[in-house]
């Protein structure tokens, strides 16, 4: 029985408009094949992308808000409600690098209606950028001082620097056009209390929220308003979240109760079970997240007090070079890869492994375990076992490090196969294994998280926001080191600090053409990875299933998965 | 009696108060960052503003003295306003951090399936439980005693998740009789809604009252065996009454006063949901927004959740005391 309200504790609802619009008879196509059964396992908990960032949320509102281009699943721009993207050689990019301008297609409507017009596209740069608006998305629109809009279907983005990548706003779902109309009132400090436009967003996409039970389901209803004839073939979807991957996974590929689920990080053997009972098939994409090992290049001892893990004291053994390659010659990341991750991760030697412009191959064969090696490389540089425990040392420091990465199956055993390798060259490793939302949470107070590193190594993965990896490459610029100064906040958690590195990363930001960005982009990732500051151990895919009767889906690790559920249709299996 | 209800609730004034402090103040100073699970490309300093939104930046009494203020002044306000269809004012209402929305709005939306679920497989787990309670202490030391008892101590030791496995594995899998997952948005309008959601309540129900049954039925057979045994079942008998008077009018009665608290005391548990079992079936209820509220560090919710559940086991020991009244005439108030 569905009670819809109890007397006794009601809080109001806010009624979450049901705009449900009869199917006009002339589009008779649409929605012809009935509802299609979507399970989370995450649930989502908000339909505004820019007040959340969670990839559960920003994908479940892929559905309903659009940006102007999207990435297809080989990481390359598609214009999606623009004509075309803008570039130097169009002329949509000006030549002083510090101006895009965007085309709507005509006649685009949102899903009440009216027309999107660039004016759409300015409100949604002001949404952003207002103060106190506190939105996850701010980055995205760095630098971008203005959006002009010359006329109805013409947005002009202006920036105050060259941008020779000016693809960060309104290009994939992070960042969606808003409707002007419906987040008039919500700027700023009010946009959090806009409980009925964040859970109900009106959108240009395939479909329409009818329902938004947050962190539990949604019910989307076709776009009568959808700009392509008889699209989507499915009027209605059932966006379940919650239980977990294992339930997913078998809600799909075992009892058939549902057409397509995400995320399904299980180990190999349980997935390979599940698809064995044919009712559904894995499907899986690969993009730029890597699983990798960081060695610490300052020294994390407590006796430091103040200045522990921090810049001005480098680590007393891992800041030598032959020890942190002996130690990476040590792993088998081919067995890694497979233990962990089957055939959902590809073993990696780039920290950026595509697009394939991107990928450097200069690295190829790093990944063949050499013990033998290790031990050469590690006496050679005069690190021995002089007193016979079976630890190497030099000048009486020992080579014991504490490894730590977030608590995690697949982690643990790499955690374990590591320490077993590592011994054998002579290394001793203490595991620790901490609760992922300290270990990924930035409190600066814990001295858990992966930014204050106060450890020796550590394990995570990691990934480009897009195809353009300059801002992934900046990470590890000597200046974002975490450190006391900056409340422990900052990415370059191995306090990687090179300037010719830093160099690199300045022509970087103001170079334009992809060949020249991307040869620049792998001299950065050799000079990571060929420095040991990362050892990247594998390529992980997004992992997902579908049932045998769902066609049209192409699962895409660029943007959201569900990019071209318009597409999406019924078949006979 | 009225007057010892009144001084009670009076008493749990002061109680509630110190859980308030306790729970507020155990949540806020305990790690963990409403952040963390964000995607890693979103940078440091968007982070540190989100935080900053969120009013993490004020101190902890402040942030305590807002939500005891929301939790007693604002939130009922609001409930009344809407019960009486007054147009809402600009109050701010617990908001929590994962959703944005009310919290209380949220809580009211996972009731029904929690109540519908947790209360049906309590009720039944009762039924059940009661009268096999009774006839195991009736028949002491039978064949119908040791199964019963058998499945009791099966109840107990077996966790939920395991036999959730086990019955998805036979139902939903093998058999493909009811669905393993739990759809909350499913409306029950005519005859084949309705049959959609008794089957989709089926193994829930059943995993849940396995434990209910199971625990009950134990404190029950106790009560009853030491009763049982009393003078007054004796002399009861020596006057003649008939064994069905004996066993209900008698035994049973007596033997019920401490099955009530316990039955009582388990209430509230209804309220709290069944954090794995509604997880495994995905049945979204108040349990599973506890859990994936404390994954998200969603403070204001799990703050004001424990809150409510305190409030309710307060309430629940005060009814289960003058229960005793009731069914004890010796048990007087003052």
């Amino acid at each position: 029985m569905q009670l819809h309200t109890l007397a006794f504790f009601v809080a109001p609802f806010i009624t979450l408009a049901s705009t449900v619009i009869p199917a006009h008879s002339s589009d008779a196509q649409q929605g012809r094949d009935g509802e299609v059964r979507i399970l989370y396992w995450q649930a989502p908990s908000i339909l505004n992308p820019y007040l959340s960032g969670g990839i559960k949320d920003v994908e479940a509102a892929s559905l309903v808000l659009e940006p102007l281009a999207r990435l297809n699943p080989d990481g390359v721009m598609t214009p999606w409600l623009a004509t075309e993207i803008p570039t130097l050689d169009n002329g949509g990019v000006s030549a002083d690098l510090t101006r895009i301008t965007w085309h709507l297609t005509p006649g685009l409507t949102w899903s009440d209606g009216s027309p999107l017009t660039a004016r759409d596209v300015q409100f949604t740069f002001q949404y952003c950028t207002a103060t106190d608006g506190a939105c996850a998305q701010k980055d995205k629109f760095r630098d971008l001082i203005s959006v002009e809009t010359p006329d109805d279907l013409t947005a002009v983005l202006q920036f105050s620097a060259p941008r020779p990548y000016p693809y960060g706003p309104f290009v994939g779902p992070q960042t969606p056009i808003l409707q002007a109309a419906q987040f008039a009132d919500c700027i700023g400090p009010r946009a959090p209390g806009c409980t009925e436009q964040n859970f109900a967003p009106i959108g240009t996409g395939p479909y329409t929220v009818q329902e938004f039970r947050p962190n539990d389901a949604v019910r989307f209803t076709a776009n009568p308003n959808y700009r392509d004839e008889g699209k989507p073939a499915f009027g209605s979807v059932m966006f379940k979240g919650g239980t977990d991957a294992n339930a997913a996974g078998r809600a799909v590929l075992e009892t058939g109760e549902f057409d397509y689920a995400w995320n399904l990080q299980l180990a190999p053997e349980v997935l390979d079970a599940m698809a064995a009972r044919g009712k559904g098939s894995i499907i899986t994409a690969f993009s730029t997240l890597v699983e990798r090992i960081t060695f610490n290049m300052t020294n994390p001892d407590p006796a430091l007090g103040e200045d522990r893990a921090t810049l001005g004291e480098p680590h007393p053994a891992l800041s030598d070079l032959a020890v942190r390659q002996a130690l990476a010659m040590a792993l088998d990341r081919d067995v890694m890869t497979q233990i962990g991750y089957g055939p959902t991760g590809r073993t990696t030697c780039n920290i950026i492994p595509a697009p394939p412009i991107y990928a450097s191959s200069a690295n190829d064969g790093c990944a063949a375990q050499d013990l033998e090696g290790a031990r050469a490389l590690l006496s050679s540089a005069g690190w021995v076992d002089s007193d016979g425990d079976g630890v190497r040392q030099r000048d009486g420091t020992h080579l014991r490090f504490t490894f730590q990465t977030s608590t995690n199956a697949v982690r643990q055993n790499f955690q374990l196969l590591a320490k077993e390798w590592w011994r054998q060259i002579g290394v001793a490793t203490e595991l620790r294994n901490i609760d992922a939302s300290v270990f990924f949470g930035s409190d600066p107070s814990s001295p858990d998280t992966m930014q204050k590193f106060y450890a020796d190594i550590e394990m995570y993965a990691g990934a480009s926001d897009g195809p353009d990896p300059a801002s992934y490459l900046g990470q590890w610029a000597c200046g974002r080191a975490p450190s006391p100064d900056n409340a422990w906040q900052g990415s370059n958690v191995a306090r990687f600090c090179d300037p010719e590195y830093d160099t690199l990363l300045d022509k970087l930001t103001q170079t334009a053409g992809l060949a020249e960005r991307a040869e620049i982009a792998r001299q950065m990732n050799d000079m990571l990875v060929q420095n040991y500051v990362v050892v990247p151990l594998v390529d992980r895919g997004r992992v997902s299933a579908r049932s045998n009767s769902l066609a049209g889906v192409q699962i895409n690790a660029w943007d959201s998965e569900l990019w071209n559920i318009a597409e999406w249709r019924r078949v006979t299996p | 009696m009225l007057s010892y209800a009144l001084r009670r609730l009076a008493f749990a004034l002061p109680t509630l108060l110190t859980i308030s402090v306790v729970v507020f103040a155990l949540m806020a100073l305990a790690p963990g960052d409403p952040m963390a699970q964000l995607p890693l490309t979103i940078p440091a300093e968007v982070r540190a503003e989100m935080r900053s939104a969120l009013g993490l930046d004020a101190p902890l009494h402040q942030r305590y003295g807002m939500w005891l203020w929301q939790m007693v002044v604002i939130e009922p306000r609001v409930a009344i306003e809407a019960l009486l269809g007054i147009e809402g004012n600009d109050a701010t209402r617990i908001l929590s951090w994962q959703t944005r929305g009310p919290v209380f709005q949220l809580i009211a939306q996972r009731l029904p399936q929690t109540l519908t679920v947790l209360g049906l497989a309590y009720v039944l787990g009762i039924a059940i439980a009661l009268p096999l309670g009774i006839w195991s202490a009736y028949r002491h030391n039978s064949a119908f005693d040791r199964v019963a008892n058998g499945i009791a101590l099966l109840g107990v030791a077996v966790p939920p998740f395991f036999s959730a496995a086990i019955l998805i594995y036979i139902f939903a899998i093998r058999l493909d009789w009811v669905p393993s997952i739990y759809d909350t948005t499913l409306a029950v309008t005519d005859w084949s809604s309705a049959w959609a959601q008794v089957r989709q309540m089926a193994l829930p129900v059943v995993v849940l009252s396995l434990q209910t049954t199971a625990q009950i039925t134990r404190y029950m057979r106790a009560a009853m065996l030491d009763a049982l045994g009393q003078d007054y079942i004796r002399a009861a008998r020596a006057k003649g009454l008939s064994e069905r008077a004996v066993l209900i009018g008698q035994a049973a009665r007596n033997s019920m006063i401490p099955v009530v608290s316990v039955i009582a005391l388990g209430v509230p548990q209804i309220f709290a949901g069944a954090i794995i079992t509604e997880q495994v079936f995905g049945v979204n209820g108040i349990g599973q927004l506890l859990i994936t509220s404390l994954q998200a560090n969603d403070l204001p919710t799990v703050q004001t959740i424990t809150m409510l559940l305190a409030v309710l086991i307060v309430l629940a020991n005060l009814v289960a005391d003058l229960a005793y009244g009731l069914l004890d005439p010796r048990v007087r108030y003052e």
